[in-house]
């Protein structure tokens, strides 16, 4: 029986944590994120992420997440051969989906008096990385931040917000992007990560 | 919700038609709306919570809260304020104070029993949970 990517559950929740590229301290030696830049500790039976690092947004609300990993191609015709060549060239990667605008998420939690958080993610919120163009750095969680599960990180800028809300919805919904600037980075949730 | 409504219409209606602080209940087999013609009872409200959004972590849910009412009057000598009390009913849905709701609706059927016209209306408001 075929095991699927599970994402319902619990703990199997998808999780979404953007941090801003600039609080990972090591990321000028590692070249990469990795997932101690954004949590050091979860919850294996709750799926909680326990211990956060650098103020991550943990984007709450999510309807729907895409992962985009499309691949440039080139072909060309050889008279000895009777189909196309291809060979792929460099991906286009992002990060898409929809969420229900939660005020801290999308406002941050730095008000006049209130700048514990300044300059953090969790303290500038998704709109004001967005409008700032904050290279941010990203890790999705397809099915849960748990022992043995796979996540995927990267850095990018968000883009494509477009808050809107209707008569017939009393929220507001955002599609939201995050271009991703080179390859995505894989790896494996351990316990004490 | 149901005093909210009752704010409004105990002042508003002052006609032949007035409102009851008591709940629609039975007495001696009998409605109290039947038993008191030309006042309006409400019942005490029910709340319905359905999905609103879905979301991976907590859905975004609303709460529909319905207030159902009942006026009887007489089916052959129409009240002359019949008409006017029935437009200030349906005000009601957005002159009682329910702030917190986003969307207000209110509708009437009504129903002929011997000599009396029974109306039962209900106010539907629709807030997030």
């Amino acid at each position: 029986m075929a095991s699927y990517i599970n994402a319902t559950s619990a703990k199997n929740r998808v999780k979404l944590l953007i941090v801003k590229k600039s609080a990972i301290a090591a990321f000028a030696t590692t070249g990469k994120p990795v997932q101690a830049d954004f949590y050091t500790a979860t919850n294996n039976t709750t799926g909680e992420i326990t211990t956060k690092v650098n103020k991550p947004v943990e984007l709450s609300g999510l309807q729907d997440v895409t992962i985009n990993n499309s691949n440039g191609s080139f072909r060309w015709k050889q008279l000895d051969l009777s189909g196309e060549s291809v060979i792929t060239t460099n991906a286009t990667n992002s990060l898409s989906g929809n969420f229900v605008l939660d005020t801290t998420d999308f406002w941050g939690t730095t008000t006049a008096t209130f700048t514990t958080d300044a300059g953090t993610a969790t303290g500038d919120g998704i709109f004001k990385m967005s409008n700032d163009r904050t290279e941010v750095a990203f890790l999705i969680a397809p099915s849960g931040a748990i022992d043995g599960e796979t996540v995927i990180m990267g850095t990018g800028f968000i883009s494509a917000l477009a808050p809107t809300v209707s008569a017939d919805s009393p929220v507001w919904v955002s599609p939201i992007t995050i271009e991703v600037n080179g390859d995505y980075e894989r790896a494996l949730v351990e316990a004490g990560v | 919700m149901r005093q909210a409504l009752l704010n409004y219409l105990t002042p508003a209606l002052t006609g032949t038609i007035k409102t009851s602080n008591e709940l629609p209940f039975e007495q001696g087999g009998s409605a109290l709306y039947i038993k008191n013609m030309r006042k309006v009872y409400l019942d005490e409200p029910e709340v319905e919570q359905t999905q609103l959004l879905t979301t991976f972590d907590e859905d975004v849910n609303q709460n529909i809260t319905t207030v159902r009412g009942y006026l009887a009057v007489d089916a052959k000598n129409r009240n002359i304020d019949l008409d006017s009390a029935l437009l200030t009913l349906a005000l009601a849905r957005i002159q009682a104070d329910i702030s917190s709701s986003f969307r207000k609706e209110f509708d009437y059927t009504t129903t002929i029993d011997d000599d009396k016209i029974i109306y039962e209306f209900e106010y539907r408001f629709y807030t997030l949970a």
